[in-house]
């Protein structure tokens, strides 16, 4: 116990476990490395994010000498790199490593020393990665690493090696979290929590790691390949080796796309329902979607590949329209389970509200380049950077604050302030369109990526212009965020066990949770659906007396009853 | 068909479809926000239905088939684009190195390039109406040729040739860049392509060394 | 239905799917614009993954239908996982700067297969911990109702009646005969 003042019954340190640094660099308590992986991804946000700021500077108008054209490419290919790899895939696993036991009823996560490694060598990866982007001839050749431009020819100097090693290092890391993820559901579920009764984000997190397995060992392969040349120039040196790095980075480069993408699914369908008031709609079809949906994204990765005149074209054509399907599935989930219901407007349930449209229009347009005759005009022109950043930014980031704002309060025991996160809502709803908008009429005017500077023609400076400014409010909105955070931890106002009226397991226990997630006093209730402590409420209602085994949220019953 | 216009048929298909789409999906989101107002004025209950397995299917259906309809859409503007090349009447080897493209009209000694930095923009001339091949390679990394008033880019490949045929009808002058980051100067790699009516591609190539009569009946 | 849709039969439908993709992408693979064999390779090697994760969780499965069951053994020694993360960082940035590096992370990779052996020995020792199918309480529980701190396993870990056990956590009566999936 520290000297710190206690202000309720609830601590409001972090975790009630052991204090000091040992205590969390050598845990091998899933909450912790959690919030370690989770911690450690958001900063990676800010670092990524404010290259981006500084890249969205140099663009804002042509011939800007912000950054030189040398730096520009280094800033470019360490902010895709870097939040595709250090921060977003981090968080979507990170969140499963936090959430899986807690929403399954288990008491630890599988291998917990195996995740304790993935999270170091993430951190490893992270190192490694940062430290060529700080070298003179850092990674330069975008977040593909295409050979030859990334071979020790074209990109001698340590730069580009680390920038490899690093990548590797990082899969690796959250290839084995994900694995143990993955792991636990499959095995380690609490009697009575059959595969039909998981939460919705506990399958959205199985369906994440069955593609972490089946897709991260094919980018392993591709960066050793790449490694190997590095280490002994000219070894693989044909067309052949081009194109077999080309389809090993892409077999993992698409699905990795969907493994950002799904857990934050899982948040945002969470947090609809639970400020819905209802339990989640079409379950069934969404977890068959969801199967179907990752398949689909295994088998779509030559459309990064359209252009090259040596991939099956229309296959990859038909797989990637076919996307829409169970996509469309997903979103009559959504919409079922807001038309029926009574919202309540929280921060939390606002973002999630905002994925709805805003993912949509990275989706729509993601049919447009999945068509090759229109993928070969737009394909490396700012039409895509479009798409993908509508896709992860507006949708997959939006999904992660919506989990964020929900999930917060049970992984420290802290509320933190609505106000501000309606504050931060509204800025990067702003910041958010006013910034990717643009990309499509760029792109669609022929404006390519990798362009530290455009020419004063077709429309580019204004529209530059305006996505620029975008940036500006992004950059306006994170900083409320890191400010939330801030005040929240300064000034803590305690967090009860169930502050939203939550559906499945993790509301039964504390906030923050004991060590072994559930104890005598918080007991894993009895599981007959996939919202079981939705089931419970009903019943205690119907009942009109709370049942024992729910003593500990039949205090928070009242309050969840009423306005946010 | 060209390039263009198939790109033109199926972008302005899958705007209006995208447009219909997000339109519904908005107006159902309006709908569950004015149903919930509602609900919590008049003191109601959020519904208790879990799942509604016709409308999915009927749903499941009209998804499929829209997406059928997307899929023959795009597999069949794909094929009209490159079908069975006809024989061309003039081909270019073009090839792009760092930082800038080499155009080499074949079985002639005509050949353009230039620097690209600092003003040498090579410009590509081309016969209006009649069928041209590219022959498209890289000596040293991986670029593309993008000529977005064509609506088409083809990657450059060292070790490797990727050939497309097409037919420019129409005369002018338009800017082509290169699409595939392949170092410093990627964002400098511009090219022009020129379409002159045949006579005047007989004059050209005469100019530079090459046969008067070089487009090929 | 429920029953048939266990945890292996997910990964192995998952599989199937997969499978019947890549059957699709074959028979695209003679077409107009060729594409190369080795995306088939790459996808059914992946294919493979599935199927055999999907056997690794069936095994498991047999050998211990209650998953729980080696459970609550806290694990020991994880400094070998910071350690072992060193040495393939250090293995790594051999690529940047030079073999000397790799030949440091020996030291680390040794020191964390110790640690690894011993704290295999050490589990192997003590089949009683294994068991505790039915979760009970442990001894020297606190009152409070928590469990024993988080032991980071930096002390002797030595095993004993001191060792946290991870209190009941199934408040259902019946609860651990059931089988989960």
């Amino acid at each position: 116990m520290t000297a710190r003042p206690a202000l309720t019954r609830y601590e409001h340190r972090v975790q009630p476990g052991r204090d000091g640094l040992p205590h969390w660099l050598l845990t091998t308590d899933h909450k912790r490395i959690g919030i370690l992986t989770v911690g450690t991804a958001l900063v990676l946000f800010f670092f990524n994010g404010a290259i981006a700021l500084t890249m969205r500077a140099q663009l804002a108008q042509p011939g800007l000498d912000i950054l030189s054209p040398q730096s520009y490419l280094q800033f470019m290919t360490m902010h895709g790199t870097g939040m595709i790899v250090l921060t977003i895939t981090p968080l979507a696993v990170g969140m499963g490593v936090y959430l899986v036991p807690l929403q399954i009823g288990a008491p630890r996560i599988a291998a917990p020393r195996a995740v304790l490694l993935g999270y170091w060598l993430y951190v490893a990866g992270a190192i490694t990665m940062i430290w060529g982007f700080l070298t003179p001839e850092g990674a330069d050749s975008g977040w593909w690493g295409y050979t030859p431009l990334s071979n020790s020819v074209y990109s001698p100097g340590p730069g580009e090696s680390l920038w490899t090693a690093g990548f590797f290092l990082a899969a690796t890391g959250t290839l084995i979290m994900g694995g143990a993820t993955l792991w636990t559901v499959l095995r380690l579920r609490a009697p009575g929590m059959t595969m039909m009764r998981l939460p919705v984000f506990a399958w959205t997190q199985i369906v994440t790691n069955l593609m972490v397995i089946a897709a991260f060992p094919s980018l392993l392969a591709a960066e050793a390949i790449a490694a190997l040349d590095r280490a002994f120039p000219g070894s693989f040196d044909s067309n052949f080796w081009n194109i077999a790095y080309e389809n090993l980075f892409w077999f993992y480069g698409h699905p990795v796309v969907y493994v950002m993408f799904f857990p934050f699914v899982g948040c945002v369908a969470e947090v609809l329902a639970t400020f819905s008031g209802r339990r989640f709609f079409a379950y069934k079809g969404t977890v068959l979607s969801l199967l179907v949906f990752a398949t689909g994204s295994m088998a779509v990765w030559g459309h990064h590949l359209f252009a090259s005149g040596q991939t099956t074209n229309d296959y990859y054509s038909l797989t990637s329209i076919f996307l829409a399907i169970p996509a469309g599935i997903e979103y009559f989930g959504f919409l079922g389970t807001i038309v029926g219901g009574k919202i309540r407007y929280t921060a939390s349930m606002l973002f999630a509200l905002a994925f709805i449209p805003q993912f949509l229009v990275g989706g729509l347009t993601g049919i447009m380049v999945a068509t090759p005759s229109i993928d070969y005009q737009v394909n490396n022109s700012y039409f895509v950077l479009g798409h993908f950043h509508y896709t992860l930014f507006a949708g997959s980031i939006f999904g992660f604050f919506a989990g964020f704002y929900f999930w917060f309060p049970k992984a420290t025991g802290i509320m933190l302030r609505e106000r501000l996160g309606k504050l931060h809502f509204v800025l990067l709803v702003i910041g958010t369109n006013a910034t990717f908008i643009p990309f499509f009429f760029l792109g669609y005017n022929g404006l390519p990526r990798w362009v530290p500077t455009y020419p004063d023609a077709s429309g580019f400076p204004t529209l530059e212009l305006i996505s620029s400014i975008g940036a500006g409010f992004i950059g306006l909105a994170m900083t409320v965020f890191a400010y939330n955070i801030y005040i929240s931890a300064r000034l803590p106002r305690p967090a009860p066990p169930d502050p939203w009226g939550g559906h499945s397991l993790e509301w039964a226990t504390s906030s923050p949770p004991p060590p072994y997630n559930f104890d005598l006093a918080h007991p894993v209730p009895k599981v007959r659906s996939y919202a079981p402590l939705f089931d419970l409420r009903e019943q205690g209602l119907a009942q009109a007396a709370p049942q024992a085994a729910t003593t500990p949220q039949s205090a928070e019953t009242s309050d969840k009853r009423g306005e946010e | 068909m060209t390039f263009r216009s198939v790109f033109h048929q199926l972008f302005t298909e899958e705007s209006t479809i995208a447009w219909v789409v997000f339109g519904l999906v908005a107006l159902t989101m309006l709908a569950a926000l004015v149903l919930s107002r509602r609900r919590r004025k008049r003191g109601r209950e959020p519904s208790k239905l879990m799942e509604a397995n016709k409308l999915e299917l009927g749903y499941l259906t009209v998804l499929t088939g829209v997406a059928a309809f997307l899929m023959v859409s795009s597999l069949s503007g794909n094929n009209k684009e490159l079908p069975d090349p006809p024989k061309p009447a003039v081909r270019v080897q073009v090839t792009g190195f760092q930082w800038c493209w080499r155009f080499h009209y074949e079985g002639q000694p005509v050949t353009i390039t230039g620097q690209c930095r600092g003003g040498g923009i090579p410009t590509l001339v081309l016969p209006a109406g009649k069928v041209v091949e590219l022959d498209v390679t890289s000596i040293d990394v991986i670029h593309a040729f993008w000529l977005p008033y064509l609506r088409f880019k083809m990657y450059a490949y060292p070790d490797h040739v990727n050939s497309f045929t097409t037919t420019l009808n129409q005369t002018g002058r338009w800017e082509g860049r290169c699409a595939q980051i392949c170092g410093l100067y990627h964002y400098e790699m511009y090219f022009y392509v020129q379409v002159v009516s045949p006579a005047a591609f007989g004059q050209f190539m005469r100019s530079r060394g090459g046969a008067a009569t070089a487009v090929s009946q | 239905m429920e029953k048939l849709f266990s945890a292996p039969v997910v990964v192995a439908f998952w599989g199937l799917l997969n499978v019947v993709a890549l059957v699709v992408l074959a028979g695209f693979l003679g077409g107009p614009f060729g594409g190369h064999m080795i995306e088939l390779y790459i996808y059914i090697g992946s294919a493979l993954l599935v199927f055999l994760l999907a056997a690794l969780v069936w095994l498991a499965r047999r050998r211990q239908p209650q998953g729980l069951s080696r459970g609550l053994v806290v694990p020991r020694r994880p400094a070998s996982a910071l350690l072992l993360a060193l040495a393939f960082m250090l293995l790594w940035l051999g690529l940047a700067f030079g073999m000397w590096l790799p030949i440091i992370g020996v030291f680390p990779l040794v020191a964390a297969g110790l640690m690894e052996w011993f704290a295999l020995r050490g589990s192997r020792k003590l089949p009683a911990a294994r068991l505790s199918l039915r979760l009970r309480p442990g001894p020297g529980r606190s009152g409070s109702g928590r469990s024993g701190p988080d032991r980071p396993g930096l002390g002797p870990g030595r095993p004993g009646p001191r060792r946290p056990v991870a209190p009941a956590i199934s408040g259902s009566p019946g609860g651990s005969g059931r089988r989960s999936d």
